[in-house]
């Protein structure tokens, strides 16, 4: 019986305020309840007063029938087409809901890429803060990690150096349980209720880009999404945690963290996909041309972990198989 | 002939029966024995060593890995090193027992018990040795919920706990005919504990025809399956840094036969030690003699020769060729940091116990046994470099970390070693600590192989004797005195 | 609804269902409207045109103080090959229409705000037309832009927009998922793997039931009954 209310509710909604509504009512056992379903009352005003001062249990405020016809109306809606956000336990983790519903049903799932322009970058380490002040990190934990090295002429370059999202992670391979996991787009996340903290993933990766969580953890303030391996905060103590490429908010088209901070406009994040890249700062560019306009070089090429990381060099330093 | 022959078996018998006597006796001393003040001192001792390793463990599960002052910078601890260690020293139970059963060498028959023993208790002790290293340990069960395949830690799983099952099944199965026979010499002096726990053990165990030979071809098959298992053990545990990992001096193909090398010398290093000192407790003199010791020591030699001939093999090239990254490795080890223990190592560990087994002057117990005292912690120490050294370098800016040590980390490895001599204290006062049934086996098929060259010789001899007086007579009979004379001889 | 109140409409247990449904509703609401599926991403709701080209929406408002100059934009596809578009914009002024450089964009809502993504570069012909090609890697109504690049250029962009039907992914995205021909060994030599392993842990088990079980069925013919 309550099931075929909403429905017919909605279809007659305020305007028939007064009229006799179709929803099924058993014959009215107290005049109070008559006055407000059936057919069998007169819709008057006076009438329906009386009879509800008259009702058993006599309360000062009467209820409208109005009121309840647009309180049901209400829950109707709601409830049927909330069902459609409720239901769908993947509505907490942004990457997969994007993966759920793409921006057309043509098209392929973004493949995330980052570039890395060493030309602009002087070291400031605003994106290594920025990092750790949004994932509440600890101070030695350097997601990204700016390294101040020395190039073949003497000089010094900075190099930031992130999750390298390879495509073929090591990580991902020697994990035991297998929490390290490679989404479709290309990120490699951590689930960090499944990390047994072995650290046998810090042995494999080649870039040095995880870290162990210890014990004092920063307080972490209440955050507004639940936990994911998109938005791993706050992390759990004694596992691993590396760089996530902000993953829970490129499916809506914002910049990870380190992207916005960068003064200097060194970091873009792109999609190989449709082939755009934007920066911090603004700057668009076709991820294809710019990479080979400008001889881009992937780090540790060599050990085929096919890094999704671009670096372009241009200072002339060898960034080809050191360390 | 009948006549010498029946006297002198009733003599044989009567003689056997009361060397079986001493045999059964001797294999159960250890249980019939009160406790002396020594033996309760050394097992309050480890205990409260093995007490004291719990406790920084849980400290430890509490607290989190920040007690063992860890940084990321050297991500793998002692722990690793404990662990492959402990299950190293586990093959020495296979090699003894099951390499030498298949070879048919008779004089391991008083030591396969101790060997095993030994065996089956570092396999699970170094198994356990692993569960401090995790930062959750208490999500250990995922191995078998969600276990990766592609992982070598999963096949490291698989393979450790394969091997261990076999272990125990092979300690148990020549168990079975041991626990009959402590049981019948024991008698009430047993105990209900043991009684009851032996017949459960040794259930209808009647000692006939049929039930040897399916004993005996089950411990066959088993020896025979042994040894491929425990090779896989120490291979996988070598690939668990070899393929895990890009980091020099790890990402070496000649890892897994360099661990099972490491691991064979190691487990009959134990083995030799476990034999002396319980020898010297029990007065095992009779049954455990100084050949075993030299034997043991002529097994050892080889391993220790291989193990270094294949660390030359693998310090070489990387030596040569000078990459970044294996070239500061190496320098760390060689004249670096590390380089007093590396040296330790090589010195003390391969070194000396090869000399002390060469020389005719130092081969005997004495010097064997403080050989195998040597091998044993300096390979421990090796591993503990092996893990350390590369875990501590920073493969993107070609640094070192350093690794702490904290009393958490030292308890727990003080323990995991105590625990081992500890449950072998233990473990013979449950069972009995030579097998008895195997020894007897194997001295009734060389008595019968001494009888048949013993009939051999008296028919030999009757021929000669005949030919003898045929020649006196002048006959012309041809008489191939010497090849009998040979023959005699 | 009255079985469900007896005692009436002004019940306690009315009111509080009253009460919970009148405040659910809005709170529903509210969290169906902030859901994502609900709505377009795309801020290009509304824009009905299906096949090719509007011509001659400007973008800013200024003109030149003489006569307007007007650069326009129009899209079609290749013939037979809707993946390949051609962008050909036209100029129209009072000086000279040829050798002019036009920049050709296509506007990216990727990453939040609006932005011209470079696609192409082409001098004017004599008479004031460029054109470039262009393979859009995303599909769906997507708006594109020409401005003259020339120097002292005060022509407003042009804008139109295309229905893209058939879009072809960037040159860098074969390479980043790579086929795996080989991945079927890893399966094959896992399953014998563990068969194998299975295997053994079955023969030990079975040696030791058949130690604890089968054993004592073996008894009779021995030296003698044993003391148990």
């Amino acid at each position: 019986m309550d099931g075929n209310e909403p429905e017919n509710e909605m279809a007659g909604g305020e305007a028939e305020k007064d009229a006799a509504p179709s929803f099924s009512v058993p014959a009215p056992s107290t005049p109070s309840l008559a006055s407000l379903g059936g057919g069998q009352n007169p819709p008057n005003g006076e009438d329906r007063r009386q009879a509800v001062e008259s009702g058993a249990a006599a309360k000062p405020r009467p209820i409208s029938r109005r009121k309840l016809l647009e309180a049901i109306g209400a829950v109707g809606i709601g409830v049927g087409l909330g069902f459609r956000v409720l239901e769908d336990p993947s509505a907490a983790s942004p990457a997969r809901q994007r993966a759920a519903a793409p921006r057309s049903t043509k098209d392929p799932l973004p493949q995330w890429t980052m570039i890395f322009d060493l030309r602009y970058c002087d070291g400031c380490k605003a994106c290594t803060a920025a990092c750790q002040s949004a994932h509440y990190l600890p101070k030695d934990t350097e997601w990204i990690k700016v390294y101040t090295l020395t190039s073949a002429d003497g000089g010094t370059y900075h190099l930031p150096k992130p999750c390298m999202m390879c495509e073929d992670p090591p990580c991902q391979a020697v994990c035991p349980v297998g929490a390290t996991f490679r989404t479709d787009e290309g990120m490699v996340l951590i689930d960090q209720n499944v990390c047994i903290g072995c650290r046998t993933c810090m042995a494999a990766c080649p870039y040095e880009s995880r870290y162990l969580n210890t014990s004092p953890m920063p307080e972490v303030p209440r955050q507004p999404f639940p936990t994911s391996p998109e938005w791993p905060v706050p992390q759990v103590v004694d596992t691993v945690g590396k760089c996530i490429w902000c993953a829970a908010r490129l499916p809506s088209g914002m910049l990870p963290e380190c992207a916005t901070s960068c003064q200097m406009g060194v970091i873009y994040i792109g999609d190989l996909t449709t082939d755009v890249a934007v920066n911090g700062q603004g700057n668009v560019i076709t991820i294809s041309e710019f990479l080979r306009d400008n001889d881009a070089v992937r780090l540790k090429e060599e050990l085929g972990t096919n890094p999704r990381v671009y670096y372009i060099p241009g200072h002339g330093q060898d960034l080809s198989g050191w360390a | 002939m009948d006549l010498t022959i029946d006297r002198s078996s009733q003599m044989d018998r009567s003689l056997r029966d009361g060397a079986r006597r001493e045999l059964r006796e001797a294999a159960v001393r250890p249980m019939l024995q009160k406790p002396g003040p020594g033996y309760r001192l050394l097992v309050v001792a480890l205990g409260a060593v093995v007490a004291l390793g719990l406790v920084a463990f849980v400290d430890q599960c509490v607290k989190g890995l920040s007690v063992d002052d860890y940084s990321n910078a050297a991500f793998w601890d002692v722990n690793i090193s404990n662990f492959i260690t402990i299950v190293g020293v586990a093959y020495g139970g296979a090699v003894i027992s099951a390499v030498l059963r298949l070879t048919g060498a008779g004089w391991r028959a008083p030591l396969t018990r101790i060997a095993e023993g030994v065996s089956v208790v570092a396999v699970l002790v170094g198994g356990a040795c692993i569960i401090p290293s995790l930062g959750r340990p208490e999500r250990i069960w995922e191995f078998f919920t969600r276990p990766n395949f592609s992982s070598p830690l999963i096949w490291d799983a698989l393979a450790i706990a394969t091997y261990g099952f076999a272990s125990v099944v092979f300690f148990y199965l020549p168990l079975i005919p041991d626990l009959v026979v402590a049981k019948q010499t024991m008698g009430d002096r047993a105990g209900r504990l043991r009684t009851a726990l032996w017949r459960a053990l040794s259930r209808g165990w009647e000692g006939s025809p049929a039930q040897h030979r399916l004993l005996g071809r089950m411990t066959g098959f088993l020896a025979i399956l042994i040894i491929p298992l425990a090779v896989t053990v120490h291979s996988v545990l070598g690939w668990a840094f070899a393929i895990t990992s890009f980091r020099p001096w790890w990402s070496e193909e000649l890892w897994a036969p360099l661990f099972v090398i490491a691991a064979l010398y190691s487990g009959i290093a134990l083995v030799i030690l476990s034999l002396a000192a319980l020898r010297h407790t029990y007065h095992l003199q009779n049954y455990i003699t100084d050949r075993h010791f030299k034997l043991l020591g002529f097994i050892l030699a080889p391993f220790g020769a291989t193990y270094l001939y294949m660390s030359v093999a693998d310090f070489l090239p990387g030596a040569y060729h000078g990459e970044p990254g294996t070239a500061a490795v190496f320098r760390q080890l060689f004249v670096g940091a590390y380089a007093p223990w590396f040296w330790i190592f090589v010195v003390g560990g391969i070194i000396v116990p090869l000399l002390i087994i060469a020389l005719p002057q130092t081969r005997r117990v004495g010097w064997i046994v403080f050989a195998a005292a040597l091998i044993l912690p300096t390979f421990w120490l090796n591993r503990v470099l092996m893990v350390i050294v590369p875990a501590t370098y920073d493969m993107m800016n070609a640094t070192f970390g350093v690794y702490s040590w904290t009393w958490v980390n030292a308890s727990i490895t003080a323990g995991a070693m105590a625990a081992v001599p500890l449950l072998i204290l233990l473990l013979f006062r449950f069972v009995p600590i030579l097998s008895v049934t195997e020894i007897e086996q194997l001295e009734a098929e060389q008595l019968e192989t001494e009888q048949l060259k013993a009939a051999r010789l008296e028919a030999v001899q009757l021929e000669i004797a005949q030919l003898e007086a045929v020649q006196l007579d002048g006959s012309e009979g041809r008489v191939p005195l010497g090849a009998l004379q040979e023959e005699v001889r | 609804m009255s079985r469900y109140f007896p005692r009436g409409p002004r019940s306690l247990c009315y009111r509080a269902l009253e009460l919970a449904l009148v405040v659910a509703a809005p709170l529903l609401a509210v969290g169906l409207c902030s859901s994502p599926a609900a709505f377009a991403s795309s801020p290009m709701i509304g824009m009905t045109q299906e096949s090719s080209s509007v011509t001659g929406v400007t973008h800013s408002a200024s003109t030149a103080a003489t006569a307007p100059s007007v650069l326009t934009l129009s899209v079609a596809a290749r013939p037979h090959d809707p993946t390949d578009l051609t962008l050909v914009s036209h100029l129209q002024s009072s000086s000279d229409n040829g050798g002019k450089s036009v920049a050709f964009f296509v506007v990216s809502t990727q990453f939040k705000q609006p932005e011209d993504v470079p696609i192409g570069t082409a001098k004017t012909a004599a008479d004031g037309t460029a054109s470039v090609s262009y393979k859009p890697t995303w599909s769906g109504k997507e708006q594109f832009v020409a401005k003259l690049t020339s120097p002292g250029a005060q022509v407003p962009a042009a804008t139109a927009y295309y229905r893209v039907t058939a879009s072809t992914p960037g040159p860098l995205y074969a390479a980043a998922n790579p086929a795996r021909p080989l991945s079927f060994i890893g399966h094959i030599f896992l399953g014998v793997v563990l068969t194998i392993v299975a295997l053994i842990w079955l023969g030990l088990i079975i040696m030791l039931v058949a130690a604890v079980g089968w054993m004592p069925r073996l008894a009779g013919g021995g030296i003698g009954r044993r003391d148990k």
